[in-house]
């Protein structure tokens, strides 16, 4: 069994460095691409066995237009969906200063839903509007102290302000 | 070269996690299990095993980090105790229905009030509907053999389930014995690494756990209850391998003592079972034609298995150590089981249950010969008298 200082070693033999996601942000890929959103749960890459049998307990078999994917995982949808925004009981939402920031992707890890991503031509954190809870997980994290909460009335296209949120 | 050690339960689960070559370790502090995780701690430290060892913020997050490990194609480890075990219990549920087949390892422990740390199997067998694979050991050695039978029959593409592998508290968890350590080759042809079939990943982004419709529940439900159909032939194998590959002498389902001319028999399971054994040789010495089965599964429950070991008994005394409060008998979980394995029987024997063991409770020689009193008495009237006896608790005892 080889130990994890071992590996290390050998990693640093080679002229690599341990793989460490909070020193390493290249290291994380973006994704840009891929298969079309789906609500619809169908074809999951491995086909769950659709009958079963065992002699006291009878046969269990699902039918062909009820089939769902092994463990219910699917290709990922990229698309947004629309139909699951759910920023609308946001008070204050995170503002980024873009001079302060210095594109350590913390806010990118430590966000539970996953609404900041790196705008890769313009190379800057991007906020995603539509799943921000304004948790502010980010604004306390951020070791530049780029971002700070600002509360959603001084926006005009504020929550607190729409008539009817989404 | 194999070598012998003397090693607790909790200290030969961590040898099994080692043996099994676990890639992500996540724990949290309660006793008893906790000597689990010190072990491995010191594993991991000293450079004995390369594994991530990650501290979780309760048992929730526990079972939280060891399926998202095991999504991301890791052998995941981790395990609980008591209330510890009942706190992760949200998790359990998507855990199976997410098909990752992550080990925690139960060392028994009452569940409060307030604070009782002895042994008892209610904790575990609470969640035993999850949709996990469960059994208890009876012994350090069974709990080693048994980890890595659980990762072996929950990896198994068929199956693809977590598992519970149960050890209870103190008799097992800190009482030392004897343990077999085989070679790793050895385990290594038993136990081939882990392979997700769809794991999160950059390269390739897929949905684990997304919103489903209602429609699509019954199906998922249906995925697990066709698994559990396949688990019993898929144990069978790996039991047959690892006898095979370790020279052990493992029945697949029961452990059956005495049996071949039983007129009454304990069902109990843990490691209580081995005091009820030399409870059975007393009682033989005594004429008394008394067995034991132990079953080594409680799901997939053996019913078949269950049904032709008790199938010439006259009286049986399920010796509970777990409760099922207001339950069909007022006693423990097992008899709910045990009884439904044996009703289609032509001749079917009686049953009833014992409350023991309970709370930390040692089950004393003089208890077992308080059981096999009312079984004689129920095999003699063939009458179940009472569906329940709380040992220790009834008049005129």
């Amino acid at each position: 069994m080889k130990t994890r200082k071992q590996k290390i070693q050998k990693a640093k033999g080679k002229g690599e460095k341990a793989r460490n996601l909070r020193t390493e942000p290249k290291n994380l890929k973006m994704r840009t691409g891929g298969p079309k959103a789906t609500t619809k749960i169908s074809g999951g890459g491995r086909k769950e066995r659709v009958r079963a049998s065992g002699d006291l307990f009878g046969t269990i078999h699902v039918p062909k237009d009820r089939a769902v994917p092994f463990g219910a995982i699917t290709p990922a949808p990229v698309k947004q969906q629309e139909l699951f925004i759910t920023s609308n009981w946001r008070i204050v939402r995170p503002v980024i200063d873009h001079e302060k920031c210095t594109r350590c992707f913390t806010c990118y890890i430590v966000c539970p839903d996953s609404c900041w991503s790196f705008n890769e031509k313009e190379e800057k954190m991007e906020w995603n509007w539509r799943f921000c809870k304004g948790c502010q997980i980010c604004i306390n994290e951020c070791p530049a102290d780029a971002l700070s909460a600002v509360p959603e009335l001084d926006f005009e296209d504020g929550v607190v302000r729409l008539e009817k949120p989404f | 070269m194999s070598q012998e050690k003397m090693l607790s339960g909790c200290a030969a689960a961590a040898q099994g996690a080692k043996f099994a070559e676990v890639e992500v370790i996540c724990s949290f502090p309660i006793r008893p299990y906790t000597a689990i995780m010190m072990e491995l701690a010191r594993m991991v430290a000293n450079g004995e095993l390369d594994a991530e060892f990650i501290h979780g913020e309760g048992e929730h997050a526990q079972v939280s980090v060891a399926l998202g490990a095991s999504a991301a194609g890791a052998r995941a480890y981790t395990g609980s105790s008591g209330v510890g075990v009942t706190y992760a219990f949200e998790v359990y549920s998507p855990a199976a229905g997410g098909r990752y087949p992550l080990q925690m390892a139960i060392a028994d422990r009452t569940l409060d009030p307030p604070g009782d740390f002895g042994s008892e199997h209610t904790d575990a067998m609470s969640a035993r509907d999850q949709g996990w694979l469960m059994g208890w050991a009876a012994t350090p050695q069974e709990v080693f053999d048994n980890t890595l039978i659980n990762y072996r029959v929950g990896e198994d593409p068929r199956i693809m389930l977590p598992q519970f592998v149960c050890q209870d508290g103190y008799f097992l968890s800190h009482i030392p014995d004897k343990v077999i350590l085989p070679e790793l080759s050895q385990v290594r042809e038993f136990l081939p690494p882990y392979r997700a079939p769809h794991p999160l990943s950059p390269q390739c982004p897929v949905s684990h756990g997304p919103q489903i419709r209602p429609d699509q529940g019954a199906p998922m439900d249906a995925q697990r209850a066709m698994t559990f159909l396949e688990a019993p032939k898929v144990i069978k194998e790996a039991v047959n391998d690892f006898n095979r590959i370790f020279g052990r002498n493992y029945d697949p389902f029961l452990e059956k003592y005495k049996m071949e001319d039983a007129e009454i028999a304990f069902f109990i399971q843990g490691a209580h079972a081995n005091t009820c054994k030399s409870a059975v040789n007393q009682l033989r010495k005594q004429g008394l034609k008394v067995g034991m089965v132990r079953p080594r599964w409680v799901r997939p429950w053996p019913t078949e298995q269950i049904a032709k070991a008790l199938s010439r008994v006259k009286a049986v005394g399920c010796v509970e150590s777990s409760t099922s409060y207001g339950g069909a008998t007022r006693g423990g979980n097992l008899i709910h089981e045990v009884r439904t394995s044996l009703y289609d029987l032509e001749k079917r024997p009686m049953v009833t249950s014992f409350m023991a063991g309970l709370g930390g409770d040692v089950i004393m020689l003089e208890d077992f010969n308080y059981m096999a009193k009312i079984l004689t008495q129920m095999a003699k009237d063939k009458k179940t008298h009472q569906l329940v006896y709380w040992v220790g608790f009834e008049d005129g005892e």
